[in-house]
């Protein structure tokens, strides 16, 4: 009896310190092959994550997309034409063969007993998230700690606190459908009743940080405290998760731009002048 | 792209620096820059988008082949998906296939193409042209070319390499004779002067450099006849074009 077995994607942001971070896992049995990794979507996008350079964010799909391809082939084959069969417990030797220095698979063992192939998507899931995810959440609790840091230096240097009516948590009760939800924002300036601005940070890097800032942004457009006084909607982000060239970000922001004033904090100085500017609006 | 970030100057010039890949001969394979010049100045000449290279040399006189390093910010991109290549560009796919038999290249794989996008690509760079024609040892290119003579030279078969990444995938044979059209009109003045050059300055030796010419020469005007007498290796065409190929 042949035992499940799984690789670990595994990618190094520097080759010269090879400090390599887990991405992805690949799961394979005799019946069935599956495979999880960091940043795909249900509609197959992928956006790398935070922790991939940003002049690598192409590669890294790209590479996604390559272990996608291959492991749906019924059979690969070795540069010397040497075919595994997808059944073959080869198929895997093959499949790590293939790997360049920067994004490999190392083979991460099997498992102790057989796995009925209708648990096999419930396996994967379940060591992807031991294996691979529990690494993702404390990098991107890094890097939100990075962009709140950045911050708190903007905030302090354009010296709204001592302007007053300056408070964090904000909640503001907007509508959703029939139903009111208060949401809480980052900072807001101005009276409680009627704030002047609201100010949140979205993580770039963080497709959900982002998707529920545009929706918090949606629904504070139509609440009452800001038809009574139109508010000005700000997002701090830190320029450093934005790729180079990757187009998915860069459309994002684009669409953020649409809600919301967006104030890049890793420029303090810019930043804090366009937080001074719009108080004393 | 400028990698010192300068812009223009009002005229449109600015000086910049591209990243590149230097070739030396390596103890395995003292032909590897004759041939990798020889065929790239053929690949460049058929329209195949192979980078631009020239012939370098460093302060104590050593010879390079220097090649433009495409992926500007070194990002490691994986290997081709052979059949994603054919499916999306089948005549650029027919063209590297012919051109590697032109040059009896038996080290085409996944791994010396790079394309933009492995599941649709709409470029391929083609580049790693150092087994192709003399291959290795200087005593072992004479014998080679003549071993290779009237055979295609990718199968990867009497004088070893690997059988070549397209050869079993593109089925339609009605692209080839694009190719062979732009093979056959290669000067015979192009491929003396690439042989000579590389007889004067890259250590090919006459004979080596008298052989290349011939077998150049020869394999050009008759590229249809030697896919024609091998046409059970092109595993993928079911249909071959009456004529050319009967």
């Amino acid at each position: 009896m042949t035992l499940p077995k799984f690789l670990i994607a595994k990618y190094a942001p520097d080759l010269r310190r090879m400090e390599p971070r887990n991405f992805g896992l690949i799961a394979w049995s005799p019946e069935a092959v599956s495979a999880r990794f960091l940043g795909e979507s249900p509609d197959g996008g992928i956006r790398a994550p935070a922790f991939v350079h940003p002049d690598t964010r192409h590669a890294y799909k790209q590479w996604v997309e390559y272990w996608r391809l291959m492991i749906n082939k019924k059979s690969i084959t070795t540069k010397t034409g040497d075919e595994a069969k997808q059944s073959d417990p080869r198929f895997l030797d093959v499949l790590r063969s293939k790997v360049k220095p920067q994004f490999f698979l190392v083979d991460a063992g099997s498992l102790m007993e057989a796995v009925d192939p209708q648990d096999f998507e419930e396996m994967t899931d379940e060591l992807f998230e031991t294996l691979v995810q529990d690494e993702r959440s404390s990098s991107g609790q890094d890097h939100s700690l990075k962009l709140r840091a950045a911050t708190n230096k903007v905030i302090k240097r354009s010296k709204v606190r001592e302007a007053g009516d300056f408070q964090e948590s904000f909640p503001i009760l907007c509508p959703v459908g029939t139903h009111h939800k208060p949401f809480t924002f980052d900072y807001a300036f101005g009276p409680t009743e009627s704030p002047k601005a609201i100010f949140h940070r979205v993580l770039l890097s963080q497709a959900k940080s982002l998707h529920s800032t545009l929706f918090m942004f949606e629904h504070l457009k139509s609440s009452n405290i800001n038809r009574l006084n139109r508010i000005t909607r700000c997002a701090f982000v830190y320029s450093a998760d934005i790729a180079t060239g990757d187009a998915d970000t860069a459309n994002d922001v684009d669409i953020l731009r649409e809600y919301a004033e967006v104030i890049d904090v890793s420029n303090e100085e810019g930043a804090a002048e366009t937080v001074s500017r719009l108080i004393a609006v | 792209m400028n990698q010192l970030g300068d812009s223009p100057s009002v005229d449109g010039r600015v000086l910049g620096y591209a990243q590149t890949w230097h070739r030396a001969n390596p103890d395995y394979n003292n032909r590897c820059i004759a041939n990798e010049y020889i065929s790239g100045r053929i690949g460049i000449f058929l329209g195949l988008p192979i980078p631009p290279f020239a012939i370098t040399h460093d302060k104590d006189e050593n010879v390079y082949f220097s090649s433009l390093d495409f992926n500007f910010n070194r990002a490691i991109l994986p290997p081709i998906v052979p059949d994603r290549c054919v499916a999306c560009l089948p005549e650029l796919c027919t063209g590297i296939l012919l051109f590697d038999i032109l040059i009896a290249n038996e080290d085409r794989h996944e791994a010396n193409l790079v394309t933009d996008s492995v599941s649709s690509p709409k470029f391929i760079h083609v580049y790693d042209h150092d087994q192709a024609l003399l291959s290795g040892r200087n005593s072992e290119g004479v014998r080679r070319l003549k071993t290779l003579w009237d055979h295609l030279g990718i199968t990867g078969g009497s004088m070893g390499g690997n059988r070549h990444v397209f050869l079993d995938l593109l089925s339609n044979a009605g692209l080839f004779s694009l190719w062979e059209e732009r093979i056959d009109s290669i000067p015979n003045w192009f491929i003396d002067e690439a042989c000579d050059y590389a007889e004067s300055e890259l250590d090919v030796t006459p004979e080596e450099s008298k052989t290349l010419k011939a077998f150049l020469k020869h394999r050009k005007v008759r590229i249809s006849d030697i896919i024609k007498s091998n046409r059970d290796e092109f595993k993928g065409i079911t249909n071959w074009p009456t004529g050319l190929f009967q």
